[in-house]
């Protein structure tokens, strides 16, 4: 059955298939005060690309990390985080986090709460993963970034991490893009 | 350019026994073998980095 639907008509589990955009795929709240937080079984053949929308609360402003699975190299990371003040006219500032074992992709806000999402692209696909990301909390900004795929990675888990410090708190949610 | 932490200050900030390590809804200390990894792996990140903060 063709989108848009009609009033009275009756959807097919096919018709649902096709039509959902981001689908929910999994939730986890960070409780105690975890120095990384892991979640597993998250990319698998059923999206090809995923959205992680995250807010947390940390011991410290620190940059936040994520590292997938299936990585195993500790300077297999690439990335490159600009940000700026979003209380003042400050210029840009930039990260750049080259061989390293983890991402940079945004920045954690001590005392409040900083929030971003993570573009990832191909994670479970045996190619080199790549994410952009944009983030929000006492400053403002977006990166991006890549890792090496050694032959036969296919990444299921990712875990996000404060560089320095502990989170206190947050949310992560993981959605998967449908491709119909 | 904001200092760096000295182990000894994270030492005293994040003593063992008092970080986590949380897969999923699992959230347990991490081992003393852990923390003492995890200790090495932040000295030399700056303090507060970036150093505004909102007012």
């Amino acid at each position: 059955m063709g989108f848009p639907y009609a009033s009275g008509d009756l959807l097919t589990a096919a018709d649902l298939n096709q039509s959902s955009g981001l689908v929910f795929v999994k939730s986890q709240t960070i409780t105690g005060t975890p120095g990384s937080v892991t979640l597993t079984d998250v990319f698998d053949a059923t999206f090809v690309n995923y959205k992680i929308v995250y807010w947390v609360t940390s011991s410290v402003n620190t940059l936040i990390l994520m590292d997938i699975d299936g990585e195993t190299s500790a300077t297999g990371y690439d990335s490159k985080l600009f940000y700026s003040a979003v209380y003042a006219a400050a210029g840009w500032s930039e990260v750049l986090n080259a061989a390293t074992y983890a991402w940079g992709v945004g920045y954690t806000n001590a005392g409040a709460t900083a929030s971003g999402s993570v573009e990832m692209y191909r994670p479970y696909a045996n190619l080199r993963a790549r994410f952009s990301s944009q983030f929000s909390s006492y400053v403002a900004g977006v990166a991006n970034g890549a890792t090496v795929a050694t032959s036969g990675t296919q990444s299921t888990d990712f875990t996000l991490a404060p560089a320095t410090g502990t989170f206190t708190g947050g949310q992560i949610r993981v959605y998967g893009y449908n491709d119909g | 350019m904001a200092d760096a932490y000295t182990r000894d200050e994270l030492v005293a900030l994040y003593p063992d026994g008092t970080v986590d390590v949380q897969v999923n809804d699992e959230v347990r200390p991490m081992t003393t073998d852990e923390w003492s990894a995890w200790i090495d792996q932040q000295v030399g990140q700056p303090k507060d980095d970036p150093d505004e903060v909102i007012p």
